[in-house]
């Protein structure tokens, strides 16, 4: 139906009105995040409609206040929390929903002085912690933010894998290596072990010369799938850089047969990729041509 | 969680049934997740907390098994294990101090077979189904229209399958009253969409849309684990598939998602990879142009070059309110305008002129994909909908039918009045013939059939000349664009006997020329058993097919023949066929076989 060909569309009749939208729409000025603006619009259209059905329940201005703060809408969204304030809303629902206003608009010291409101009055909400440690984190609170992030992911009912990483980034920030990699195992104890954990955690075990650890740590990812490839390269670099040369090659040589056992058809540029590598690897080395 | 014979608790269930009975109601579900080859969740609400008790067994009215938590609860969900894989079961839920629902026709389902086995699977993806009006209604009751008798799989919600913010109560107008009867029986596999997003959120799993979906995210239904319900995979026969959080994850290269991705796809080995998120990589949408849109953006550049690099196939979206169907891409990141004809890999309607083909079996990389935005369930919105990229765009109600057999996928758009709008298909491997003589072909006035058989394959032949039948130039096809065309003999019992393929020109082995209003082929080598065939078509007076094939190739069976033998020419990529049937034979001998 384009440039290339095609069998077009089949369509209802535009109106003028929407044609004239679409004409706008199609505007080269049209900044990027339009359309998910105008659902936000929809959305908020819908909503002001509730008012009228419950404009004085305190919970839907603050609905309002959050869809507003994910538009962007500061002005719009503070004005909204006041108008439940106005209406009595409970002051830790407040106060949540403000710092997070706070946060988003970029002013994490309001944030986290709203926060720690909150957590004052409900310490039991422990996901609000994460709105803290990201708004300490802005202040450069690294250690604020370390326990906060820590007191997340160990009471959230669930953790997500980016909370994590979240984490370990403040604390790599702050230079605590083995704390960072305490992060992954604290959240790897809470959401399993993932290999988008488990893999970083290999790397911080290195990083910090604990070679039996990181051996130990890939051993139980292929424990969950011993045919993969890319994991049974990096377990021949952990042994090699052990010393442990000939247990290495011969990793390297069970995931080179396993890539050399795939159909062409499954080798694209990632897996040729790795197949170079373990190909590096399996090279003889200038002092192994040279032993007679 | 307690499992006991039916026979155990006959008594006491009893009793329980006939003091309690009514006294709680089922409001919401009875609705399946977590589908596997032993195991089934089945959830559902009521007005008032119980315990919970699902019994279950393979005969309607003949539950054997149940299954308890004495957890008292309005929102039920009780995970069935130790299921036989690729079994039909009956089930009812309640209490245990009754039942409420179910031993019936209505409430069962089917567990998955063992991953990896080939067998016919049927999807039907739904997208921005959350509005309730009667044009949802009409899509659904068309598709209920179209798969009378076939199971449904699974259901795939595309995201934004309740307006307006995905709230609870949203959700059970749009999604769970909506789809009450196939829910009792067909699992849902949902994905995240921006008014979901509203209400829930992806990186705390908090929410109404996480509080009614049980999803895999320890790799509980093969795949790698990723640790959240946000982004997952899991296995069905021999599809993989991977639904992506394209709203609030991170679509970074290196984020946690993608990362993910890439280890997920490298380990599987499944037939077939179907992916789908929320935003399209391609659309022309009203509001939701992927030139525009930072999330469709980032998913198109960072998320498919690492979905085409481990073979996906198919790659489904909803958001914006239209259907629109991709030709048979590959490594197309760039902005519509972006687009060069060297990434489109076949720009044929994928149906009438043939299949998209993919060489390989099984997950390739870079042979090609097919990617829908099916985002119309529910409403339309005027569009231009003229992405360079796209097959075919359509302002119609409707909903995305996907059927897989072997090593063929079907994809249907089925609209509001139960027309199939659209249709493409995808077809792997090298093409070969039926296994089983197709019905319904034109025959013949006249037909000669030889055989000869060798010690050594390689001197084989094979001739076979068809005239004084019907033979339509459109039921033809274009063989040297996208046709393939293939001749199969079938003996006595069905067998397939021999089989000889003249691929389209589309493919590199194909040697096809016009000739006068019909075609001819001609390849000396004869890497498909065909060295030369001549089709021209025209009424009974005029029509004519000659085929020539010699070699290994033909897979020649042992001779003589069980007759009676066909020979038929094949339009593999469309239904035609020609045929000629011999029930006597002027020969049929171990080297050589002359009918009639």
């Amino acid at each position: 139906m384009g440039d290339l060909g095609g069998r077009g569309v089949r369509r209802r009749p535009v109106s003028v009105c929407a044609a004239l939208l679409l004409a706008a729409l199609a505007h080269p000025l049209m900044p990027r995040g339009a359309g998910a603006h105008q659902d936000l619009a929809d959305v908020l259209a819908a909503h002001e409609r509730e008012h009228a059905r419950r404009g004085s329940d305190p919970a839907i201005h603050l609905e309002e206040a959050n869809l507003r703060r994910q538009a962007r809408d500061v002005d719009g969204a503070l004005v909204a929390v006041e108008r439940a304030a106005a209406l009595g809303a409970e002051p830790g629902d407040i106060a949540i929903v403000r710092g997070q206003v706070f946060l988003d608009a970029g002013w994490p010291g309001a944030a986290r002085a709203e926060v720690d409101r909150a957590l004052r009055a409900h310490p039991e909400r422990v996901h609000v912690r994460l709105t803290r440690a990201r708004a300490a984190h802005r202040l450069g609170e690294l250690t604020a933010a370390a326990a906060d992030y820590r007191a997340a992911i160990a009471g959230m009912r669930s953790p997500t894998p980016d909370h994590v990483v979240e984490y370990r980034d403040v604390l790599l920030e702050a230079g605590d290596r083995a704390g960072a990699l305490a992060a992954l195992d604290l959240g790897m104890t809470r959401i399993g072990p993932v290999p988008t954990l488990q893999l970083p955690a290999i790397d911080l075990a290195l990083a910090l010369d604990r070679d039996a650890d990181a051996l130990r740590r890939i051993d139980a990812l292929l424990a969950q799938n011993p045919r993969n490839e890319r994991w049974l390269a990096r377990r021949g670099e952990i042994l090699e850089r052990s010393g442990r040369t000939d247990e290495a090659k011969h990793t390297y040589g069970v995931a080179l047969a396993l890539i050399e056992a795939r159909p062409a058809g499954r080798r694209g540029g990632r897996i040729r990729a790795l197949e170079q590598r373990l190909r590096a690897h399996l090279a003889p080395t200038t002092k192994e041509k040279d032993t007679p | 969680m307690k499992t006991t014979t039916r026979l155990a608790t006959l008594l006491a269930v009893a009793t329980a049934l006939a003091s309690t009975a009514g006294a709680v109601t089922v409001t919401r579900g009875p609705y399946l997740q977590m589908p596997s080859d032993s195991s089934m969740t089945v959830r559902w609400r009521t007005d008032a907390p119980t315990d919970s008790r699902v019994s279950y067994g393979t005969t309607q009215g003949v539950l054997t098994t149940d299954v308890d938590d004495a957890t008292p609860t309005t929102e039920h969900e009780v995970p069935l294990t130790s299921l036989t894989d690729g079994t039909e079961y009956f089930y009812e839920v309640g209490s245990t101090t009754g039942a409420l629902v179910g031993n019936d026709a209505a409430h069962r389902f089917r567990t998955n077979p063992t991953p990896g086995t080939v067998q016919p699977v049927r999807l039907w993806a739904i997208g921005d189904s959350g509005f309730v009006n009667p044009d949802h209604v009409a899509v659904r009751d068309a598709y209920a229209a179209f798969s009378t008798g076939i199971h449904t799989d699974l259901l795939l919600p595309l995201g934004d399958n309740a307006y307006n913010v995905g709230t609870d109560a949203e959700y059970q107008a749009a999604f769970f009253d909506m789809y009450q009867d196939l829910l009792r029986r067909t699992p849902a596999m949902p994905t995240f969409g921006n008014h979901e997003a509203f209400s829930s959120n992806t990186l705390t799993e908090t929410g109404p849309w996480f509080d009614m979906f049980t999803l895999p995210r320890l790799g509980e239904l093969g795949g790698v684990m990723s640790g959240t319900e946000g982004y997952y995979s899991f296995d069905l026969a021999n599809v993989h598939f991977i639904v992506l959080d394209s709203h609030f994850s991170d679509r970074s290269p290196g984020g946690t998602m993608l990362t993910w991705l890439e280890d997920d796809l490298m380990a599987t080995t499944a037939d077939w990879i179907i992916a789908y998120w929320h935003h399209p990589p391609y659309s022309k949408g009203l509001l939701h142009d992927s030139d525009i849109e930072n999330r469709e953006i980032q998913m198109r550049e960072n998320a498919l070059p690492i979905l085409e690099d481990l073979g996906v196939d198919l790659v489904l979206s909803g958001h914006s309110h239209n259907y629109e169907r991709s030709n048979f891409l590959d490594g197309h990141y760039g902005f519509s305008t972006e687009l060069a004809p060297s990434m489109v890999l076949d720009s044929g309607d994928g149906d009438a002129d043939g299949a998209y083909r993919k060489a390989s079996v099984g997950p390739a990389a870079h042979e090609g994909a097919v990617y829908v935005v099916a985002g119309s369930t529910s409403d339309v919105r005027n569009s231009t909908l003229n992405h360079p990229a796209m097959e075919i765009g359509l302002l119609e109600f409707g909903a995305l039918v996907v059927d897989i057999d072997g090593n063929e996928l079907t994809g249907t758009f089925l609209n509001d009045l139960g027309q199939a709008s659209d249709v493409f298909r995808i077809a792997k491997g090298a093409p070969a013939c039926p296994a089983a003589a197709r019905s319904g072909c034109e025959t013949a006035g006249k037909a000669k059939l030889v055989l000869k058989k060798n010690t050594d394959p390689s001197r084989d032949r094979f001739v076979w000349k068809w005239k004084q039948g019907d033979l339509d130039p459109g039921d033809v096809g274009d063989p040297t664009d996208q046709t393939d065309l293939a001749v199969c003999v079938y003996d006595a019992g069905g067998t397939l006997l021999g089989s000889a393929v003249a691929p389209s020109a589309s493919d590199p082995a194909g040697a096809w020329r016009p000739k006068g209003i019909g075609f001819s082929y001609k390849d000396s080598a004869a890497p498909g058993g065909i060295l030369k065939m001549r089709v021209s078509p025209g009424d009974s007076a005029s029509s004519k097919i000659a085929v020539k094939g010699k070699g290994a190739g033909l897979g020649l069976g042992t001779l003589p023949v069980a007759l009676p033998v066909t020979a038929q020419l094949a339009n593999l990529d469309g239904g035609a066929c020609w045929e000629a049937v011999y029930s006597t034979a002027k020969r049929n001998e171990a080297t050589k076989v002359v009918a009639p």
